[in-house]
């Protein structure tokens, strides 16, 4: 074979590649995107935002709030009495006997025809258990407890599943369709994902299966369900919010596997419901736009990254992006699902609406027209203004209060 | 991975990432278009792409899906089939051993064709394509001798060579 016909193919091609700037500034507008407020994404945030308070069903006997305990070596051994199975049937609808957990072998997780998770790649667990029950006809549940070596090898984990999820389709494909949500929590991280069985003509076949990911310290908890009539997506948004109910006592169990411990007590420090709904026209709260990197952390409101284009959230808010650096402070809030501009713009807003908010409204990205979408601009005073997204369905999908100058976004 | 450093990706590997694909789906213009939107999804997910998870595999890799997917919705939508072949509309045509060689790649069967073009044109050891097509080292072997005993065939300088049995009209081309 011609091995140097490859070795020239590359100088025969001619490529058309677009500025970077413009591929940065697409990635940017995608990742605006994911933060607007998905009604999944809104379920698998109450997970993590429940933790520091929810223990579920009765089935832990131990409050498990996050402490400032001094920090210990990971843990690689599940500990006694661990409530795996909390909110799973009891019983196997097969055998009939009680669930029971097993070591981690050879399980994994799939979507769009590719192995998104496994025991032992791309990172190999060092410990853990799974379950599963059988419901009886072919659908069920299964729950698999992975142990990294160390926070940071889980956190490699949950982020190699959420890129194989980033590179499946969004169209249907392989007899499925999918579709993925990030999202990040205050104890980490989840990831829900739904594959909807398609059938040979195209339609949905009414059935489907959910998944999660979340990931506490060292530990992920991989949680799968089949569900029926998986076409309606407030059925979806059920299924989710029926995980995201279930696993709550198996995640606040999780502590035991960070860095910090649990606390016997809830940590009365611990914010658990955000101050204000209210973004602007200065900042959100007490933190204010320019304030120093310093001054931000010590409102106390500064929560876990954010996946989106920032890089911090609000605390107990995880879709409020923040945009924060050491150098530059704070340039730049994102509004979150459930919050609101002074004058009343929230994320689904009307074009209508912002106008009348807004009469000095601005376009500010290129080809933008209220008719059809694009990027506006509205002045919030004291030299800050709102950067909002309008897509084409004239509905508002993203505010950001901001300064002139921030490094988070084009 | 912050923008400069994504720019210096980019400009690098753009083109090579592109001569990949074009030669694992055969038409120049949905290659190029499909590893633009890789890229914007790369920037989009970089804080994920570190080091460790090699950003030029990932691109090619979501890029190729990118490709499947289209082809997928293409047979869906009963659109001819010329649609999707049809020929690049400004790129200078490049030479006929090239078109030969994209023309008898097609021919091969898609696992073969994404070895080959895995080892043979992005230079990766046998245990990397394995890696970045999900299975085992001895099936990339196995998938790398059909295929290049296939498109040894197909380009007539082994013409003795035996020819996969599901092409036997490739003997023809």
């Amino acid at each position: 074979m011609p091995d140097q016909l490859f070795d020239s193919l590359s100088d025969d091609v001619t490529v058309r590649p677009l500025p970077a700037s413009e591929v940065r500034r697409r990635g940017d507008r995608r990742r605006r995107t994911r933060h607007a407020a998905l009604g999944v994404a809104g379920l698998a945030a109450a997970i993590a935002v429940a933790v520091p308070i929810t223990l579920g069903n009765g089935s832990a006997d131990r409050s498990v709030a996050p402490s400032t305990n001094t920090p210990s070596a990971a843990v690689t051994t599940i500990p006694a009495g661990f409530p795996l199975t909390a909110g799973m049937p009891r019983r196997d609808g097969v055998s009939n006997q009680p669930l029971t957990a097993g070591p981690l072998t050879s399980e994994e997780e799939k979507a769009c025809g590719q192995v998104v998770w496994s025991a032992q790649r791309p990172i190999p667990t060092v410990g853990g258990a799974t379950v599963t029950y059988r419901d009886g006809s072919e659908g069920g549940q299964s729950r698999s407890l992975a142990l990294y070596a160390d926070e940071e090898q889980a956190g490699r984990a949950l982020r190699a599943i959420d890129l194989a999820l980033s590179t499946c389709g969004t169209d249907q494909a392989a007899g499925t369709s999918f579709e993925q949500v990030t999202t990040p929590t205050a104890t980490g991280s989840a990831e829900v994902w739904v594959v909807r069985w398609i059938d040979d003509k195209g339609h949905p076949t009414g059935e489907g299966m959910i998944s999660s990911a979340t990931r506490v310290g060292n530990a992920l908890l991989l949680h799968s369900e089949t569900f029926g009539s998986a076409g309606d997506d407030s059925v979806v948004q059920y299924e989710a919010g029926r995980i995201a109910h279930s696993t709550t006592p198996v995640i606040a169990s999780m502590c035991v596997f960070s860095a910090n411990g649990c606390a016997t007590t809830q940590d009365s420090t611990t914010p658990t419901t955000p101050a204000s709904d209210v973004l602007g026209p200065t900042g959100y709260d007490r933190l204010r736009i320019g304030m120093s990197y310093a001054d931000a952390l010590a409102t106390g409101e500064v929560g876990d990254r954010s996946d989106g284009a920032a890089n911090a959230a609000l605390a107990g808010r995880p879709d409020a992006g923040l945009c924060l650096s050491k150098k530059d402070g704070l340039m730049a809030i994102f509004l979150g699902a459930g919050m609101h501009t002074p004058e009343g713009i929230r994320i689904g807003s009307s074009t209508a609406e912002l106008q009348a908010a807004y009469p000095g409204l601005k376009p500010y990205g290129p080809d933008s027209k209220l008719g059809r979408g694009g990027i506006f601009r509205a002045d919030a005073g004291k030299g800050l203004w709102y950067e909002i997204d309008v897509e084409q369905t004239k509905q508002v999908s993203t505010v950001i209060l901001r300064q002139d100058h921030q490094t988070c976004f084009e | 991975m912050d923008s400069s450093e994504f720019d210096e990706f980019y400009t690098a590997s753009y083109a090579r990432v592109v001569t990949q694909v074009y030669a694992m789906v055969g038409n120049r213009d949905e290659a190029e278009e499909c590893v633009q939107e890789a890229y914007v999804r790369a920037w989009s997910h970089r804080r994920k792409l570190d080091a460790d998870l090699h950003p030029e595999a990932w691109v090619r890799t979501t890029a190729y899906r990118l490709a499947v997917s289209r082809w997928r919705r293409v047979a869906r939508g009963r659109r001819p089939s010329d649609r999707a072949l049809a020929a690049p509309v400004i790129a200078p045509a490049p030479s006929e051993a090239h078109v030969a060689l994209i023309a008898a790649l097609r021919r091969l069967p898609e696992a073969q064709r994404r070895a080959i073009v895995l080892h043979h044109l992005a230079d990766l050891p046998v245990v990397d394509v394995a890696r970045e097509t999900g299975v085992p080292e001895g099936t990339v072997k196995a998938r790398l001798s059909r295929g290049r005993a296939a498109l040894a065939a197909l380009l007539g300088d082994a013409p003795d060579s035996p020819v996969s049995p599901s092409h036997p009209e490739a003997r023809h081309a």
